[in-house]
Order: C-alpha cells, then sequence, then structure tokens
C-alpha cells in the first residue's frame, strides 16, 4: 500500500510541474511573439497576464464538448487521449539532474523514439474518426511528415550515440564532461533542431495546421477537453524535443565548460537550473522561429527531409564512425559510474559532486 | 524460464488482439487490434528482458509498418467487409498451419536449456574470462552489446546480405512506380535559385515592377 502511495506521489511530482510548464510555455509563446509583432499580449488576467493560462484551461474545462454525429465516437474520445497520454510517457526517461529521474532505462533513447514513433496515431486516429475532408487531410500531413522526418532524426542520433557508445540518457551527458556535442557534431545539431521543429508539426512546418488551407487540421471537430488535450500534447511534445536536444548536444544538467577545476563559480548553481536554462533557450527558438519565418509548401518540406536532411545525415554518420575508427576515440562505456552506491552518496552529500565528476572526467 | 500470472495475462492479451483482428467486421478496428498485439507483443518481450528487441519491435512494427496499413486501410474507405460465417474452405489448411507450429513450438521447448540465456548460443567472447564477468555481461541487461557482438562480429555477411536483399526490394518498388514525365513540369530547383545571380534577379523583379 505504502509502495502504491509513493510510486503515485512520485508520478504527481514528475507530471504536476510538467503540466504548469506547459501552461506557462503557451503563455510565454503568446508573449513572445506580442513582443516581436510590438503588441503588449495577454496583459489583463493577473499580475502581467500571468493567470492567463489557469483562465484558459477553465474555459475550456467548462465548454461543451461537442460530438459530431457522423464520427466514430470511440476513437474520437481516444485520439486526443492517446497524444496527451503520449507526451507524458516520454517524460520518465528524463534526466533532469544527476540521478534524478523516474528510471534510469539502459535503452533510453530508443524509448523516446519509440514513444514519438506512436505518437502519430493519436493524430491519425482523431482525424480519421472525425470523418471530416479536413481532420483526415490534415492527420495524412501530419503523419506522412512525422514518419519521413523520423528517419533523419534517428540517424542524427546515431551519429550521436556512436560516439558515447550507450543508449542511456544519462550516460550520454555524463560523456559531454569534457566538450558538449555541439562543438564537434554542430551541422548535425542544426539539422536535428530543424527535423525537431517538423516533427512537432510547428512552424515554418506546421502544415497539418495550415489555417489558410486546412482550416485548423487534424483537430477541426474537436472542442473543450478534447482540444485541450491535443494542445497540451503538442506543447509537451515541443517541451521534450528541446530537452532531448539538451541531453544530446547542449550537456544535459553539466555547467558550460564542464572542467571541474576551472569552474568553482558554475557549480553554485544546480544542476536542474541549468538543464531549464538550456531547455528554455531551444523554446525561445521554437517560438522566435514562429513568429519569424513563412509556412513551407508540402513538396518542400518533403524535399528537404528526403533529399537534403537523410543524405547528410548519412554522411555525417558516416564522417563521424570514420574519424571514430580511424583514432580510436570511442569513449569506454561508462555504465558502472552510475551505481546505485555513487547516486546514494551523491544524494547523501551534495559537496561530493564535485569530486564524482572529477573522476568521472578522469576515466573519460 | 520464468512462469508467472504476468506472462499468462500478457499473452492472453495478445492471443486475444490477433483473434479480434481476424474476427471484427471493421477493417479500421482490425488495424488497431494488429497494433495493440504488435504493443503487446513488445511488452513480452520487455518482460523476458531483451529490452532493445522491445523498442526495436516498437519502432518498427507499431511506429513504421502499422502506419502504413493504417493509411492504406483509412484511404481505401472500406469500412466493414461482408462477414462469410460458413465459408470453410481455408480450414484445413489454417489446421496445417497451426499443427506445423505447434511441432515447432514442441520441438523448440525439447530443446531448450533451463535458461533462456544459453539457448542463444552465446559466443565465447563472453564467456573466455570469468563467469562472473559474463554473468554480469549478460545480466546487466545490456542485449543491445551483444546483439552487437553477435550481428556484427559473428554474422556479419549474412547481415550484410540481408541488407542487399531489403536495398534491392526498394530499388525495385522503386523502378516498378517511377513513371517518367516527358512535359516539362514546373518543378522547383532550390539550387538554381540559391545560385541565381544577383544582378538578373533584380532584373526580374524590375521587370515584374
Amino acid at each position: 500500500m505504502l509502495i502504491i502511495i509513493e510510486q503515485i506521489i512520485k508520478i504527481l511530482s514528475l507530471i504536476v510541474p510538467l503540466l504548469g510548464a506547459v501552461a506557462y510555455f503557451t503563455l510565454a509563446e503568446r508573449k513572445i511573439m506580442a513582443s516581436i509583432q510590438q503588441r503588449r499580449g495577454p496583459n489583463v488576467v493577473g499580475f502581467f497576464g500571468l493567470l492567463q493560462p489557469l483562465a484558459d484551461g477553465l474555459k475550456l474545462l467548462i465548454k461543451e464538448t461537442v460530438l459530431p454525429s457522423s464520427a466514430n465516437t470511440i476513437l474520437f474520445i481516444i485520439g486526443p487521449i492517446v497524444t496527451f497520454q503520449l507526451s507524458l510517457m516520454s517524460w520518465i526517461v528524463i534526466p533532469f539532474d544527476f540521478g534524478s529521474m523516474f528510471i534510469d532505462m539502459n535503452v533510453g533513447v530508443l524509448y523516446l523514439l519509440g514513444i514519438s514513433s506512436l505518437g502519430v496515431y493519436g493524430i491519425i486516429t482523431a482525424g480519421w474518426a472525425s470523418n471530416s475532408k479536413y481532420a483526415f487531410l490534415g492527420a495524412l500531413r501530419s503523419a506522412g511528415q512525422m514518419v519521413s522526418y523520423e528517419v533523419s532524426l534517428g540517424l542524427i542520433i546515431l551519429s550521436v550515440l556512436i560516439i558515447t557508445n550507450s543508449l542511456c540518457l544519462s550516460e550520454i551527458v555524463i560523456s559531454q564532461a569534457g566538450c558538449w556535442f555541439i562543438i564537434p557534431l554542430f551541422p548535425t545539431f542544426i539539422m536535428f533542431l530543424i527535423s525537431a521543429l517538423a516533427e512537432t508539426n510547428r512552424a515554418p512546418f506546421d502544415l497539418p495546421e495550415a489555417e489558410g488551407e486546412l482550416v485548423a487540421g487534424y483537430n477541426v471537430e474537436y472542442s473543450a477537453m478534447g482540444f485541450a488535450l491535443f494542445f497540451l500534447g503538442e506543447y509537451g511534445n515541443m517541451l521534450l524535443i528541446s530537452t532531448f536536444t539538451t541531453i544530446l548536444f547542449l550537456g544535459g544538467w553539466l555547467w558550460p565548460l564542464a572542467n571541474p577545476f576551472t569552474s568553482l563559480f558554475f557549480q553554485l548553481v544546480p544542476g536542474y537550473l541549468w538543464t531549464g536554462l538550456k531547455v528554455s533557450v531551444l523554446a525561445f527558438f521554437f517560438v522566435a522561429t514562429r513568429a519569424v519565418l513563412p509556412r513551407f509548401r508540402y513538396d518542400q518540406l518533403m524535399y528537404i527531409g528526403w533529399k537534403v536532411f537523410l543524405p547528410m545525415s548519412l554522411g555525417f554518420l558516416l564522417l563521424v564512425s570514420g574519424f571514430i575508427f580511424s583514432y580510436q576515440l570511442q569513449l569506454n562505456n561508462c555504465h558502472h559510474l552510475l551505481t546505485v552506491e555513487q547516486i546514494e552518496i551523491f544524494l547523501a552529500d551534495h559537496t561530493s559532486y564535485k569530486d564524482l565528476v572529477d573522476s568521472i572526467v578522469r576515466k573519460i | 524460464m520464468t512462469f508467472s500470472y504476468a506472462i499468462i495475462v500478457l499473452y492472453s492479451l495478445l492471443l486475444s488482439c490477433a483473434l479480434f483482428v481476424v474476427l471484427t467486421m471493421n477493417t479500421v478496428y482490425a488495424v488497431f487490434f494488429l497494433i495493440f498485439a504488435f504493443f503487446t507483443a513488445s511488452a513480452v518481450l520487455l518482460y523476458l528482458g531483451f529490452e532493445f528487441l522491445a523498442m526495436v519491435f516498437l519502432i518498427v512494427y507499431v511506429g513504421a509498418i502499422a502506419v502504413l496499413f493504417l493509411f492504406v486501410v483509412m484511404m481505401l474507405n472500406v469500412r466493414y467487409i461482408p462477414w462469410l460465417k460458413k465459408d470453410l474452405r481455408f480450414a484445413p489448411l489454417g489446421f496445417l498451419i497451426l499443427a506445423f507450429f505447434l511441432l515447432l513450438f514442441l520441438f523448440a521447448i525439447l530443446h531448450i536449456e533451463s535458461d533462456i540465456y544459453w539457448s542463444l548460443n552465446i559466443p565465447s567472447s563472453f564467456l573466455s574470462t570469468n563467469l562472473e564477468s559474463a554473468h554480469s555481461q549478460i545480466s546487466s541487461a545490456e542485449n543491445t552489446e551483444m546483439l552487437g557482438t553477435l550481428l556484427f562480429t559473428h554474422y556479419g555477411y549474412p547481415f550484410l546480405v540481408a541488407g542487399y536483399a531489403l536495398f534491392i526490394a526498394m530499388v525495385g518498388a522503386i523502378v516498378l512506380t517511377l513513371r517518367h514525365i516527358p512535359l516539362p513540369s514546373k518543378k522547383q530547383d532550390a539550387y538554381v535559385q540559391v545560385t541565381r545571380l544577383l544582378s538578373t534577379v533584380r532584373l526580374l523583379a524590375k521587370d515584374k515592377a
């Protein structure tokens, strides 16, 4: 019984801050876009409009849920639930700080890829079950886009994995203790960011929701909480892919120039704040891109995905593996570094963090 | 092999999903049951401790193949198939296949060792140093590493041959569906656009204005 309560509290302690982050990400998007377009943005509800997301949530909650008469009711209800559920499920493997994750899965990267590939189903289910042409076209576009960009995304992740020699997310972060992967793999980082925009159906690749052509894409027929679940799921996915980029390329919870001898100042800031800072920068990038760039045409989108990113990421994979093979740069598998005892030591005595990172750096 | 209630639940879920794929009238529901069956199969693999295979199963079957199935079924717009209740022409064939697989499973069960790991024919490099380290190598669930070693060192050439077979299949599919359109199509060439001289672009803009 106690174990069940503990698990529930653990799950809630992950989900509740996440939902708060998602809600305030929507407010941040409206505010940033407003300031780019020289408007004020939401500033009425609460101090500086800070209660706006709560008001929006309440509005969506008390609106009427409309079930179209020609829709397939079961799938119509399941669609948004699946999208929202999958966007929450991914977060269990994300390490926010050293040793602070829900599950330290040793195939964490594959888990994230698998869950993100399942994300197509929520959208395609909603689009088909709505029994509307706009919704179906939007869902087909979205599914096609997500499936094609997953290929290049996977190849880019592979070029990171070849260096780290591990599929475990916290090991990927620890192996960046010497140098963040954004420095040696900068072109891949750029490609990853653009693919991430396409994967999350964001501007300039937000063709599934193209207002001019498809009204609102796969969620035209949804109202009230169904729409809210899609909305939260999408923004959650955006934050997730920002965090994933942080872990893969920006060194996760590590401070800049993570050299334990020189950065006594940086060490004062705890690791999860570094993660949060990096994720915020990437989230800002997501919003700023939407405000700055016009939408792509669908054939241009597919052209970039299949004819530019796929060959380039394949070539980069070959280049990286060639470098590693010829210079024997492969890192040792540092799985033994994350034993239970070390995490316990870390939790018991926070000051030993420096020594631990010291030892890790020496081993690498 | 460990035997528990969880695995019984998973297997029965898998079997009932597979049954519903055949029995349901709605084709889209059938595909969804198929997806659920794949999902359960991946859960079974996860339960048995093959987490790499489970994730690859999830990514490849659920994430790619079933999406294409769903695409085709939804686009064809065949919602209900006529259910022929008394058509038992293919029943003998089905029973034959069933008998074959039953025999196969019986054969496999009789030949499997007590532990499922040892039936995988682990290369000697994992066992060479000492038993304890070998055991830790295997049971620390690094079956990604084990599979990699097996595939790329012990079965390198079959792996390459399999890759070429898939490649040829892909080229074949492209050759079958490629149509050469003789008319000049309005195709955008990004390279030409980007490498255009600035002066010509300005001239074009002036012409338009």
